[in-house]
């Protein structure tokens, strides 16, 4: 009976590839979805190498020009600061993710933690509609199948071919496995590839990348198989499955990502530095001599001397105190960009529960993690140059605390010092650094789920069909 | 029965059309309310800039006054010229709630002062949602160009492969001629589409910019009839040519993919291998440089700046603010620095655009894009002219301004009050581009309705 149930599998399967070799549309989208696949992971590459090489570049560039530096007060050559260049994300040449709508570089300069400037989306032209590896999987992937097995069942009900099998004995679920086996295997043209490449980029990521494209292709496999086994006809479930594929590539998406920017917008620029400025003219800033705080400080570094004047300090005060704003100032920076990253936070997850029109805002979510080039790294990223930026601060205040006492402004330091700050260096974490999205693969898994109960449907209703 | 009544009746006794109708009404709809309530929220975080500005001019003015008057001591910082600023805005042009094009990544409200041009002033303000950046908007533009095609697509597949498919077509072949009957039918379910269109698109043109805003729609229109033409002449085309409405809709999805997709990126791919446009990167290294050197050789430019213009008053004493003066100096520096740098990279970026612009002549939905974003002005030549002004503006600031701050004074109410205010460049019409594309497009659709094969259809059964 196994045998025989195996046979029947087989048979089914060599069946459907009969009538995809004789179906010249399918060929010919297969060839051009493949082709444009490398293509457009070719181009991945190109880029993301471009990138590298560049960030480097500029890397090596900014450290020559900042020990190149001669003789400055440390607090001038604090504002003139460093940058710290975003290396390439491991694998954002399959996926760049929003890389391009975040910036390449932060100016870690005096006083401001700025944002990463230099976004390159500033400077494209409009582009009709998405175009790397990973986004034409995304659509790509589920076309080919939805072409592919649009009539597999609903044509073959047409046809009277299931009749046929029905009064031969054939079982449901056989000809289901070897249908959905079919579809698998053409998926597997693409995922392969995939899984392969990013597998040899890096290994662990590439590794979830390919379970979780895989757990795409499958939903896209019984969704296709569900739909044409509800169908009455080939024609019916072709333009069902192509208005369901229209809705969870090319629709879904977009309106779920600005629906979450609706319903949890992002604070403007404009309130986001007036709310710092706010935080910060309510303390000490480093420059203001009538400021209160500024008083206070002055009186407990007094204390700690055991002296009664500034004059009378064997250190500059005013490192101390430009040092005192810097630390003030963080605590602005921390409480305000702490609340730039929950409404990063809150709108993911208002696309994940608008996910029910689509499972791609989940698979972008953990296409993007694995990639490396989701918010969530841009932001360890920028943390991590953020840290630098303080430990910088406190490096060039503390020589101007110790040693700017007697020529006061005037006060110069050497290439020596600036040789000796703290050099940048960045190193993008590996995926089990970061937080993984368990809550986008929960939902991808109840897609899975749902899909996979209503293809049940389809079987017992089918097996109702071919019962005598 | 008259024959278009007839039409309509069948459309709406079509339940898969009428899915797609209120779908597709539906779509536009939140399309419409998402492009106002954008351009809405840009207004008022521009309206809280100006107001913002506007209170820092009067707070200063007042301090300025005061010192005038006498009932305030004198103080150096008061009307010192490199601490006044002057606020920069683009208005955002009503026709953005059709397609926000590039308004959302564009700095759009800048403040220039004796330090800072408009580039340097948008330091800080890359905060917008990565999120929303990198998927794009769902605007009436996005609703037209990308899914108006499959609306139709969706209405007009199975014309006239299901009348065959039913054998039907004989039938109708008889009583009247295919070529008639089928253009009614493209044009009652095109119009379907497009009367909705041009009412919900109208109406947010009107709530966002009154009726001044409707000869700017018009414009905004127009390109889109045309491309509803081509995709009915494409349909038309394929469904005449094909055996079935399914092998119709198949190679219909795939033409749609190809122009919507393919040919932008095969397009966009070409024009950056051969005319590479420079990096966000490129110019940092340059600038960083200049401003290190500048930094360095402060006393020595500021020296060298005062010997070649006796023409000025200079002040060069060392008071508290004499750092200001120098590093006035030292912006000019690098801003001359930077200029042959800057010219090279415009110039590439020019070579880059240029080339792409014609290109975009082959790819009818990029061309539409960039119509569509010309007409609502927001599109990059917009956003430059706006820069450009803003350069303008801040090298009148500029020969206003570095008099008084070189000799060290202070600016009283009536010179404050006589400093330059920026106006906005006019949008450009964007009449011709708007009506050569909707000339090209309906001529293209002409052809591919003149290629399909009615009479061979009527002939064969």
């Amino acid at each position: 009976m196994r045998t025989s149930f195996a046979l029947q599998v087989a048979q089914e399967a060599a069946h459907t590839l009969r009538l995809w070799c004789r179906d010249g549309r399918l060929l010919a989208l297969l060839v051009l979805v493949c082709a444009w696949f490398a293509a457009a992971g070719l181009i991945g590459v190109d880029a993301a190498r471009s990138w590298q090489s560049e960030a480097e570049q500029a890397a090596e560039l900014d450290h020559a020009t900042w020990i190149g530096q001669g003789a400055g007060n440390p607090h001038s050559v604090a504002h003139f600061g460093q940058y710290a260049f975003k290396p390439a994300a491991p694998l954002q040449w399959l996926d760049p993710g929003v890389t391009d709508a975040l910036g390449i570089g932060v100016w870690m300069e005096a006083h401001y933690q700025n944002p990463a400037t230099l976004r390159p989306i500033e400077s494209q032209d409009g582009e009709v509609l998405p175009r790397s590896a990973a986004a034409l999987l995304q659509w790509g992937l589920p076309l080919l199948l939805v072409v592919a097995g649009a009539s597999l069942w609903a044509g073959e009900r047409e046809s009277g071919r299931l009749r046929l099998q029905w009064v031969q004995g054939a079982r449901p679920a056989g000809l289901l496995l070897g249908k959905a086996m079919m579809l698998l295997g053409l998926a597997a043209l693409l995922w392969l590839p995939l899984a392969l490449a990013a597998w040899i980029f890096d290994a662990s990521r590439g590794a979830w990348l390919a379970l979780v494209y895989g757990l795409y292709a499958c939903i896209w496999v019984l969704t296709t198989l569900a739909v044409s086994m509800f169908s009455q006809s080939s024609r019916g479930a072709l333009a069902g499955l192509l208005g369901l594929w229209l809705l969870a590539t090319v629709i879904a998406p977009r309106l779920v990502a600005n629906a979450a920017d609706q319903i949890a917008p992002l604070a403007s620029p404009e309130a986001f530095w007036a709310s710092i400025r706010t935080g910060q003219a309510s303390g000490i800033d480093g420059h203001s001599s009538a400021d209160v705080r500024r008083a206070e400080l002055l009186q407990r570094t007094l204390t700690e001397y055991g002296v009664k004047r500034e004059e009378d300090l064997p250190i500059s005060f005013a490192g101390i105190a430009m040092q005192a704003g810097e630390e003030h100032a963080n605590t602005v920076y921390d409480v305000n960009y702490g609340q730039l990253w929950q409404q990063l936070e809150n709108q993911d997850r208002w696309r994940l529960r608008l996910a029910v029109l689509s499972p791609l805002p989940a698979l972008d979510q953990l296409s993007q993690w694995a990639a490396g080039s989701d918010w969530r790294h841009h932001r360890h990223f920028a943390d991590a140059a953020e840290l630098h930026r303080r430990e910088l601060q406190r490096f060039l205040n503390g020589d101007l605390t110790r040693h700017g006492k007697e020529h006061g402004s005037a006060y110069q330091a050497g290439p020596e010092l600036w040789a000796a700050a703290p050099r940048w260096s960045y190193q993008t974490p590996v995926a089990n650094e970061m937080a993984f999205p368990s809550a986008a693969l929960a939902v991808l898994t109840a897609w899975l789920a749902v899909v996979g109960a209503v293809l049940i449907a389809g079987l017992r209703r089918a097996q109702r069909e071919a019962s005598p | 029965m008259n024959h278009w009544i007839f039409e309509l009746r069948l459309l709406a006794r079509d339940r898969g059309a009428r899915l797609v109708l209120i779908g597709w009404i539906a779509l536009l709809s939140y399309a419409g309310y998402g492009g106002w309530n954008a351009v809405q929220v840009l207004r008022v975080d521009q309206a809280r800039f100006v107001e913002a500005a506007a209170h820092e001019r009067s707070a200063e003015r007042e301090r300025m006054a005061a010192v005038e008057a006498g009932s305030a001591p004198a103080d150096a910082y008061v009307g010192f010229p490199s601490i006044l600023r002057s606020p920069v805005l683009l208005p955002v042009p009503a026709l953005a709630a059709l397609d926000l094009g590039l308004l959302d990544r564009a700095n759009l409200t800048l403040r220039v002062s004796l330090f800072n041009g408009p580039q340097q002033s948008a330091k800080g303000r890359e905060l917008q949602s990565p999120l929303l950046l990198s998927t794009g908007r769902f605007d009436l533009g996005f609703v037209a160009i990308v899914l108006l095609p499959l609306a139709l697509l969706a209405l007009l597949f199975a014309q006239p492969g299901d009348d065959r498919g039913d054998g039907r077509l004989p039938l109708l072949a008889a009583q009247t001629p295919l070529s008639a009957l089928y253009l009614r039918r493209h044009v009652v379910r095109m119009l379907a589409l497009l009367l909705s269109l041009a009412a919900i698109s109208a109406a947010t043109a009107l709530a966002a910019g009154g009726v001044a805003a409707l000869t700017g729609w018009l414009l905004w229109i127009a390109p889109m009839l045309g491309w509803a033409m081509l995709w009915s002449g494409a349909c038309a085309l394929l469904g005449s040519r094909t055996s079935s409405s399914a092998t119709a809709l198949a190679w219909l999805v795939t033409l749609w993919v190809a122009l919507l997709w393919l040919l932008p990126a095969a397009l966009d791919t070409l024009a950056s291998r051969l005319a590479p446009s420079p990096t966000a990167l490129s110019l940092l290294g340059a600038e960083r440089a200049a401003a290190q050197e500048g930094q360095r050789r402060r006393d020595e430019l500021f020296d060298v700046y005062v010997s070649d213009h006796p023409e000025l008053s200079v002040e060069t004493a060392q008071d508290a603010l004499a750092w200001t003066r120098r590093y006035y100096v030292q912006q000019r520096f690098i801003a001359e620095a930077m200029a042959p740098p800057r010219a090279a990279a415009e110039s590439r970026q020019a070579a880059h655009r240029q080339l792409r612009g014609q290109l975009l002549w082959l790819s009818p939905a990029q061309a539409l894009t960039a119509a569509s974003e010309r007409t609502a002005g927001v599109d990059l030549a917009s956003v430059s002219r706006f820069m450009t002004a803003a350069d303008a503006h801040k090298q009148a600031w500029d020969d206003a301004l570095f008099r008084p701050l070189l000799a060290g004074r202070t600016l009283g109410t009536a010179e404050l009050d006589r400093l330059p205010r920026f106006v906005a460049p006019p949008t450009v019409a964007a009449a011709s581009t708007a009506l050569m594309l909707f000339v090209q497009l309906s001529m293209l659709a002409l052809l591919l309705w003149l290629a399909a094969r009615w009479r061979v259809l009527a002939a064969r059964n």
